[in-house]
Formats: structure tokens, sequence, C-alpha cells
């Protein structure tokens, strides 16, 4: 067992290997603060919703964007959440610019291509489907449970029970 | 107010953002290291959003009628308190945890890993978003006869 872990550790199979950062750093409890107290003032000050702590989420504010771009491109009629009928929650779109402001003022680029790309992609691909059809990313259902959220209390139950199937999957994997 | 929120979500995006580039958060990972590795540094970002959460709704709930539910604890949605969307939930958060913790991280942390220049983050953002258009488009039905079976 504890051989398996030291190789699943030194393997860091899918390219993402962590470097030290250069320049300002937070912590990551800061961050996650911070994160946490957007999803209550959204929701208090901007009246973002429903559904009930709608200030952040990463599965439904990109579907928002990419269903509210198709529609006026094409004329179609997908779901997007109440608030984001007329303009698209921007949630993304301003993550990006923040995170690549960050990455360029500490020089962090360096463009890297993956071993195996299509794993990536069909990660990314099964992540959004499974993720659209619990309705809550891993960030926003901490601020629905926070809110008292029962389905989303059911799905957070469903996502520890995913990562215990996914790392004992990997380990299975790693000992092959 | 619509522009307000499209403006409000864009500015605290770019804070967020910026701050999970340099803190390198990761709101799946914890519970990864936690499982396999009994390490708890990423647990610091979940701990953190749990927190922030909560003193926010506990400032806040008192001014906004918007969090009238808030202090009712294990509220549900209006129209979610069917046992489709329980079951819904259950195994769409088994799926999601378990390709994330594939992915070596949540779409947060892929789209700011994806301005970094990393690849495998690309890749998978391109995966993603086809992912939503193929459930907005074909997996949607079969969520709704679902729905309507149970």
């Amino acid at each position: 067992m504890a051989l398996a872990n030291k190789q699943l550790a030194a393997s860091s199979t899918q390219g993402q290997v962590q470097r030290k950062a250069k320049g300002w750093t937070t912590d990551k409890l800061v961050a996650g603060f911070v994160t946490g107290l957007w999803a209550a003032i959204a929701q208090a000050v901007f009246f973002i919703g429903p559904p009930s702590a709608y200030g952040i989420c990463f599965i439904s504010h990109p579907s928002d964007l990419i269903d509210w771009i198709v529609n006026h491109l094409f004329g179609t009629a997908l779901y997007v959440h109440d608030p984001s009928v007329d303009i698209p929650v921007l949630t993304v779109v301003g993550v990006l610019l923040g995170a690549g402001v960050a990455t360029l003022r500490n020089k962090e680029f360096s463009f890297r291509m993956p071993r195996r790309p299509l794993d990536h992609f069909i990660n990314g691909f099964f992540v959004a489907v499974f993720g659209l059809t619990l309705g809550y990313c891993s960030v926003h259902i901490i601020m629905a449970v926070m809110y008292g959220s029962f389905v989303a209390l059911i799905g957070l139950m469903g996502m520890l029970t995913g990562v215990v199937i996914s790392v004992n999957y990997l380990k299975w994997r790693v000992r092959l | 107010m619509t522009l307000e929120i499209g403006l409000a979500t864009l500015a605290a995006g770019g804070v967020i953002g910026y701050l999970w580039q340099r803190s390198k958060s990761c709101s799946i990972s914890g519970y990864r290291d936690l499982y396999l590795f009994h390490d708890t540094l990423f647990m610091r970002t979940i701990i953190g959003m749990a927190l922030g959460a909560l003193v926010g709704y506990l400032l806040f709930f008192r001014f906004s009628p918007y969090m009238a539910n808030f202090p009712l604890m294990l509220h549900n949605e209006p129209g979610a308190d069917s046992l489709a969307t329980l079951v819904l939930a259950l195994i769409g958060g088994l799926g999601y945890a378990f390709f994330s913790v594939l992915a070596e991280g949540c779409p947060l942390r892929q789209h700011v890993n994806a301005t970094t220049g990393n690849g495998a983050a690309i890749i998978y953002l391109v995966g993603f978003y086809v992912g939503i258009l193929f459930f907005q488009f074909v997996m949607v039905n079969y969520v709704n006869v679902f729905q309507r079976i149970i």
C-alpha cells in the first residue's frame, strides 16, 4: 500500500508538476475564504440567483456563458439560469483574466504539451457531463451546503464517494 | 441590473482567479490528498471556502431579503425536492469527483492552469466545453425522462 502511494505521488502522471511559485504568493485558506465570502456577497448584495449561493460555480457559469453565446449565434433555446438571461455571468472571463495577469506579472507562462492529450479531453468531457447532472461544481457545492441545501449535501456525499473510488482506481492502475 | 451582475462577476472572477493562481488552490485535491496521503495542505482551500461562506451568510442574512432561507438549514430549492433530483445529485457527484481526481484538479483549477500555458489544462477545457454542449443538446433529454419516470 505504501509503495503504491509513493509510486502514485512520484508519477504525477498528468503532467501537472508542481513548481515553486515565484513572487508574491498567498495562503490557500485566504483564497478559499475570499471565494466563500464572494458567494455570500453575490447573493446578499448583488441578488445573484436563483439558484442560491450562485456567486461562483465552475459548472453552471461556463454552461450559462457558452449556452448564451450559442443561443445568440444560432437561435437555439439552450437553458440558462435566471441571472444570465440578458447578460451572462462573466466569472469565467474574470478568472481567466485574473489568473492571466498573475501569470504574466510573475513570468510563469510556459507552454507544455501533455503526453496523452486524449485522456485530458475525456476527463474534461465527463466532468462537464456529470457536473451538469449534479448541477454544482466542487466550489459551489461547499457554498450550497453552508447555505443549507439538502440536494448539495447529497451531491457532496456522492463526490466524496467518487474521490475514494477514483483514488483506489489510480492505486490499482499504478500497481499493474 | 443584469449589467451590474455581469460586471460584478467579472471583477470578482478577476480577484478569485488572481488569488487561486498565486495560492495554487484546488477544490478537489483536498479530499484526494486527505484520503491518499493524510495531507491537509489542499484542504485549507475547502475549509477557507466553508468559513468564508458561513461568515458571509451570517453577516448578510439579516439585511438581505434574498437570504431569507438561510437559517432554515437543509431546505430545498423549489422544484428540487424529488427523489430523482437526489439520485441525479448522487450519480453526478460521484462521476464529477471520479473524473476530477483523474484530471488532477477541479474545473476552476483547470481554468487557472490553462492561463499558465499548461497544455493538459487547455485540452481539458476543450473537452469540458464540448461536454457542456453535449449535455445541453443530448443528455438533457434523458435527464428529463429520468425525472419523469421516478
